[in-house]
């Protein structure tokens, strides 16, 4: 059979098979194109080269081409519009006094939006409890992880999904999928007064092949942006690293220059909150003073805050006291909880409900005397998440992976969490991010950083050369 | 206009079979000789092709799936005329590099009879893209019906233009492996 027969007989494949690998439509991607392009700059602030193609008014020159040169580095939906990313702008109506009604208005759909925060209460509680058992403070974004363990489960699948869907104590990916758009929904904004800032992105090792549906789901869902290049490049990791940095305000640079790609990664899944706010009711610092935190590993001199504030809401549980103190003006807040003398932080966690405490916190006021902090956590989370129930998800052989990809030996390699809060007389500011690193398993581990023997042999197996290597010249 | 109704205009010499099968149509065989010729204009000439091959092959013909057929024939209207305007010999496009790749797949057959000569291949052809996995499928088939440029189905697929070659040539050695193993076809 000539050439040109086998050209044409290759027109006779299954028309199914034809449909399913129809070519994406250019106009559909361009429009997405525009949309993902603006929302990065606007949610993220994350500048790049932007691309001839996209021809969107709305869109700013770059301020820091950071990474513009390096085609390892760019964000893929912006170089060539191969996939898309946050769909539509993010729009933020600043806070005024008087306020005005776009504000109010604007206020009532991002409370609308909230969904039942129920699930995520049991999932804090397990996970706090597992991270407790490390010992020392204990920080971290209950709704970052979620993110990164919804984005995780999109791609999961039979019991490895079912697995963090009961973690994340969902009963299905529908309704996982609602709970996380609820965060994204309600939770993402700036006013001018209250900061918080949720960023999603997915960073693909080029080699691979992936899902491209997949891709677009964690893009539409979850807002995700999607980066492509060699893992190998140090370039790309810097990029990630840099993503995490501007996407937690500059509160965890150090703990993101810690992160490494891993040369064998598919993927690494990184979810970013920062958020700041001030107080609804300011500390008073003239009324700052010295005193003893009785912490569990002795007493230690501390800067307490003071402030008497008439709209602060109490909550008296079984074993522990509640106090809810304002953020803003949008309706954040503080909760302290204080366990009774002789109950144990374990112990009243185990009896928390935030959603209840919210509800059921009494009017009429709060004396609050709080010392300053700055905590920070890099945790990695691997123990405390087998700790609630995961495990196939770091089966090397076991794990189900084939939402993302058909190859096999995928699974979860890493999930590295840090945050940071702190708090003055003026207000809190806070950050965390999750990475969790997806890759493929296969050949042992070995660093020859210290004195070691090599021999290379012949055809024939006869040794040829062998050497001790005790200094490196 | 269903299809059914379509294939009678066909069949009743009714020449308001163009135009419907345009209105129906009309986007997928431009999409589809687009995809080819990389040009609107000769897209849409091949397009027109296609709708008068369907005009003479129909009937005898009587297709099952109307869109299959419309898109197999947009595709062959686009080949042709993209040699036709000599641009492949020229070596303008990536559809020749596509249509150079399937060389490989040449091979000597032991029939005279070209019809069963075909229904062996396809029979290969699509026991052997079934048995890809939905990915290897789509970037065979993009390359091989669509003859999309390797650039584009790295982008549709999220791989480097690079992988997408070595897939592509793995792909082809399989598939002319599973050709030597019938009986009609030699080195």
């Amino acid at each position: 059979m000539n050439k040109d027969k086998i050209v044409e007989t290759m027109g006779e494949m299954d028309p199914e098979f034809v449909k399913e690998a129809r070519p994406k439509s250019r106009s559909r991607l361009a429009l997405r194109i525009g949309a993902a392009a603006a929302a990065v700059l606007m949610l993220v602030g994350v500048c790049f080269a932007i691309p001839k193609l996209v021809n969107n008014p709305g869109m700013q020159e770059p301020q820091k081409p950071s990474v513009s040169n390096d085609p390892t580095m760019r964000p893929v939906q912006l170089e060539e519009g191969w996939l898309a990313a946050a769909p539509g702008e993010l729009t933020f109506v600043s806070y005024t006094d008087p306020v005005s009604e776009a504000w109010v208005k604007a206020l009532g759909e991002r409370k609308a939006a909230g969904g039942d925060i129920a699930p995520m209460d049991g999932f804090m509680r397990d996970l706090t409890l597992e991270l407790m058992k490390e010992g020392g403070n204990v920080v971290w974004s209950p709704s970052s992880v979620y993110l990164s363990l919804a984005m995780l489960a999109e791609s999961a699948d039979g019991s490895t999904r079912e697995e963090i869907l009961s973690a994340l104590g969902a009963a299905d990916m529908a309704s996982l999928r609602k709970s996380a758009a609820a965060i994204l929904a309600a939770e993402n904004y700036d006013d001018g007064k209250v900061k918080s800032l949720f960023a999603n992105s997915l960073w693909f090792n080029k080699e691979n092949l992936v899902n491209a549906d997949t891709v677009d789901r964690l893009a539409e869902l979850y807002r995700a942006s999607t980066y492509w290049g060699d893992p190998n490049d140090p370039g790309y990791e810097e990029a990630m690293r840099d993503w995490l940095k501007e996407n937690t305000g500059g509160l965890l640079d150090d703990s993101a220059d810690k992160l490494e790609m891993d040369p064998r990664m598919l993927l690494e899944i990184c979810s970013a909150v920062c958020f700041k706010g001030g107080w609804g009711v300011g500390f008073d610092a003239r009324y700052t003073r010295e005193k003893a935190f009785r912490g569990a590993h002795g007493d230690k001199t501390a800067e307490f805050m003071y402030k008497q504030n008439p709209s602060g809401k109490h909550f008296a549980g079984a074993g522990f006291k509640a106090a809810v103190d304002s953020i803003g003006e949008s309706g954040n807040s503080i909760i302290y909880l204080l366990p009774d003398e002789g109950v144990s932080i374990e112990e009243m966690l185990r009896n928390v409900d935030v959603g209840g405490i919210l509800a059921n916190a009494e009017e009429g006021g709060v004396n609050l005397s709080v010392p300053k902090f700055d905590i920070s956590c890099d945790s990695d989370l691997i123990p405390a998440l087998k700790g609630i129930g995961l495990s196939e998800c770091f089966d090397d052989n076991g794990a189900n992976f084939t939402q993302l990809t058909d190859d096999a030996g995928v699974y979860v390699t890493k999930v590295d969490h840090s945050a940071r809060v702190m708090i003055d007389e003026e207000g809190i500011a806070a950050a965390a991010f999750t990475r969790i690193e997806v890759g493929y398993n296969g050949g042992m581990e070995m660093t020859l950083d210290r004195p070691f023997v090599f021999i290379v042999t012949g055809v024939s197996g006869a040794p040829l050369f062998i050497g001790v290597v005790n200094n490196i010249a | 206009m269903n299809d059914t109704e379509i294939i009678k205009l066909y069949f009743d010499r009714d020449e308001r079979a163009i135009s419907e099968t345009r209105a129906s149509f009309g986007g997928l065989l431009l999409s589809v000789a687009k995809a080819v010729l990389r040009d609107r204009r000769d897209a849409e000439e091949a397009a027109w092709d296609a709708c008068m091959a369907a005009w003479s092959s129909i009937p005898p013909n009587k297709p099952a799936n109307l869109a299959a057929y419309m898109g197999r024939l947009a595709r062959n209207a686009a080949i042709d005329l993209a040699r036709r305007n000599t641009r492949l010999k020229r070596g303008s496009g990536e559809a020749e590099a596509a249509i150079d790749e399937l060389g490989d797949l040449a091979c000597k057959s032991n029939t005279e009879d070209e019809a069963v000569e075909r229904l062996v291949f396809r029979r290969v052809l699509n026991g052997f893209l079934s048995g890809l996995t939905k990915k290897k499928r789509a970037i065979f088939v993009k390359r091989y019906w669509y003859l999309l440029p390797v650039k584009e189905i790295a982008r549709d697929m999220l791989m480097s233009e690079s992988a997408v070659k070595t897939q592509l040539s793995r792909m082809r050695a399989e598939l002319r492996e599973l050709l030597m193993k019938e009986d009609i076809y030699c080195e």
